[in-house]
């Protein structure tokens, strides 16, 4: 089977022979798999991480190892946020959720969906409510997460929430918590995307970088407003300063995963205005599913660009293109002998 | 009056002493702690926007004048008093945490703008005092500051007692809040770089371990080191590395409070946060009333944390010896004179 390998050779194809399952475990032919900024860092080696990329993925269970997991044959799946390391006390007591050494998909420890397959425990993955498409399939981790903020950091009706960035991951997190009944406004650098959001009653202010900053530090205009709930999707440490910067005291910072570069951010701000942060990954899945399944939020639309499976070197280089707000992989045509 | 004067650098000099205005009373103070805060201003890590300017903020002291408006009973009280006024009007005013109030942050008593305590009298508006009970001597009262950071870095805590909860730091916050966690119930392991500390948290009964940096950078030997992964780490250690060091000690959606302020540091990768899924929060002050009740409790025997006392005079030692790695607390007392009787 076929897929991208990113190693200290950088990142590249590779061609493996597909192992015998182990206990537990479920094989997984990929259908389709998202480019997300997170995958970016770790394709360009600002996270450092041995192994196949991509973290949100939909697929299909091909084998079973247990015969118990036999439900999920011919299932469509996607991964569930991560699984213990299996060795550990808390793991042989069966709470994974809390090993300290977790395993997450093209992130830590295990291999993503930037291939033609994955294994992975049976009990890592979540079966798909039949009625969801692929595309919308790869989104479900990411509005779960959204969801599951609303929870963690007990976000009150109508508040105003303000988004930093206006890529795949803030324009999915603006329209779903504008859906939720929230008062949304995005930030972002590109035109382009005023019709989506005006289609979730989201509030957009477009801005340079140069104009930003001297918005924010009050160099222009009146002092600018602070939200109670601010949203991380911008991915820089610029965008990170910013919503620093705009949170009220006491309020809360929403961290999307583009924000996992590994590049330091500042942290002084948080002690000194008492702010709540957030890491956003995943969440509750069947919740997710259940939303986009009813037809009032639909994160699809920011899938702008569909690039071959075959693709996927070039496709990485593409995804960084300002018109592509997130790009989807599609594995055209799986390897018949897999 | 005598004060500790900022100019460049420290001095002891001669300052008129201040008056009383509308709204505010004059305090003598009693004893002054000497915060990170302060140290941070004299190196020149946080601007100081005065000059000659007099630091200072975490001090005890007794009103010796009131001013028009202000209630006469306060006069001859003993009082600690929050460097913030607050606007009144900012949503964290509104919910009575003007600690967190920006407007008034600039205004801060003994941060640079406003003199401050390192004197023998300091002016100070009303509405920021909190009475002493007769019961804190001088030396205890004087640590409400610190145990009001703690108390409400502990009340941020989601789970109840006897969770495990790992302390990052054995400076004298870390150590204040071990003893806190402890005397509340929890299950503290603190981590730091003094092998000294041990014998006063042991005392206790609550498990210290000393590491060095080359622990800290190699991480497989983490786990080691904490065992199972913690649901709460508290970071007290003032720097970057002990911020991750503390967020890889937890469990995934785990929580991390930070207790220290970072000023000066280089900042940290945040990637831990969105790879496990933590909470991190921030917390930066609290209100000092139920510190001093907690004080009275005696539920925390905080003199030991206190390692140097200095009069007034020798306050550029005072500083040096504040400043030096290992150094706990120094507070500077007032040397007591003729004209008090």
């Amino acid at each position: 089977m076929r897929s991208i390998l990113v190693d200290s050779a950088g990142v590249h194809w590779s061609r493996t022979e597909r192992r015998a399952l182990l206990p537990g475990e479920v094989r997984i032919k990929v259908r389709a798999a998202a480019i997300t900024g997170l995958d970016r860092d770790v394709v360009s080696g600002r996270i450092p991480f041995t192994g196949t990329p991509g973290h949100a993925f939909v697929g299909q269970v091909t084998e079973v190892e247990d015969p118990a997991y036999g439900n999920l044959l011919g299932r469509r799946v996607i991964p569930r946020g991560m699984w213990g390391c299996g060795n550990c006390d808390v793991c042989r007591v069966g709470l994974q959720d809390m090993c300290g050494d977790p395993r997450i998909p093209g992130l830590r420890g295990a291999n993503g969906g930037h291939s033609e397959q994955v294994v992975m425990p049976a009990s890592a993955v979540a079966p798909l409510d039949e009625v969801l498409t692929d595309e919308a399939a790869v989104l479900v981790p990411l509005t779960a997460g959204i969801l599951n903020c609303i929870t963690r950091a007990q976000m009150p009706e109508w508040t105003n929430v303000l988004v930093i960035g206006d890529g795949g991951a803030g324009l999915v997190a603006g329209c779903l918590l504008s859906a939720a009944g929230y008062t949304v406004t995005v930030h972002g650098r590109h035109g382009d995307r005023f019709n989506l959001l005006r289609r979730y009653r989201v509030n957009f202010v477009l801005s340079s970088d140069d104009s930003e900053t001297a918005w924010r530090t009050g160099r222009i205009g009146p002092t600018p407003m602070r939200y109670p709930i601010v949203v991380d999707a911008s991915g820089t440490p610029d965008g990170w300063q910013t919503c620093l910067d705009l949170v009220t005291p006491g309020g809360s910072l929403l961290m999307l995963s583009s924000a996992a570069d590994g590049v330091p951010r500042p942290v002084e701000r948080i002690q000194e205005k008492g702010v709540r942060v957030y890491g956003v990954r995943s969440g509750f899945l069947e919740a997710a599913m259940a939303i986009i399944a009813s037809g009032h939020f639909d994160p699809t639309a920011v899938f702008r660009r569909v690039e071959p499976f075959d693709e996927a070197l070039d496709a990485y280089e593409r995804a960084g293109q300002r018109e592509h707000w997130m790009t989807l992989l599609r594995m055209v045509d799986p390897d018949p002998t897999a | 009056m005598q004060a500790l004067v900022l100019d460049g650098r420290l001095r002891i000099g001669q300052l008129p002493r201040p008056s009383v205005a509308a709204g505010r009373v004059i305090v003598r103070v009693d004893a002054c702690s000497i915060s990170r805060t302060d140290l941070d201003l004299v190196a020149g890590r946080r601007p100081v926007q005065v000059r000659p300017a007099v630091l200072g903020h975490q001090f005890v002291g007794t009103v010796v004048e009131v001013g028009e408006r202000v209630d006469p009973a306060w006069s001859g009280r003993r009082v600690v008093a929050r460097p913030n006024p607050g606007c009144r009007r900012c949503t964290a005013c509104r919910e009575a945490r003007p600690w967190l109030c920006e407007d008034a942050r600039s205004s801060g008593l003994g941060m640079g703008l406003v003199d401050g305590a390192f004197a023998d009298y300091v002016s100070v508006a009303v509405e920021t005092l909190t009475h002493v009970p007769d019961k804190l001597d001088d030396e205890d009262a004087v640590l409400a500051y610190a145990v009001a950071v703690g108390l409400e870095a502990i009340a941020q805590i989601k789970g109840d007692p006897p969770q495990r909860v790992l302390v990052v730091g054995d400076g004298n916050m870390g150590l204040l809040l071990t003893l806190m966690l402890h005397a509340a119930g929890f299950t503290v392991s603190t981590i730091g770089r003094h092998p000294s500390r041990r014998e006063l948290l042991w005392r206790s009964g609550i498990a210290f371990r000393a590491v060095d940096d080359s622990v800290i950078q190699t991480p497989e030997s983490w786990l080691e080191l904490i065992g199972e992964p913690f649901g709460v780490a508290v970071e007290c250690a003032g720097r970057s590395s002990g911020l991750e060091f503390a967020a890889r000690a937890l469990r995934p959606r785990g929580q991390l409070i930070m207790v220290s302020d970072h000023v000066g540091q280089p900042g940290a990768a945040l990637g831990f946060l969105v790879e496990r899924e933590l909470e991190m929060v921030g917390v930066g002050c609290g209100p000092l009333g139920p510190a001093l009740e907690f004080l009275a409790s005696r539920a925390v025997d905080v003199l030991p944390l206190i390692d140097g006392k200095y009069a007034l005079d020798d306050g550029v030692a005072a500083f040096q010896r504040a400043g030096q790695r290992g150094s706990l607390r120094t507070i500077l007392l007032r040397r007591p004179r003729p004209e008090d009787v």
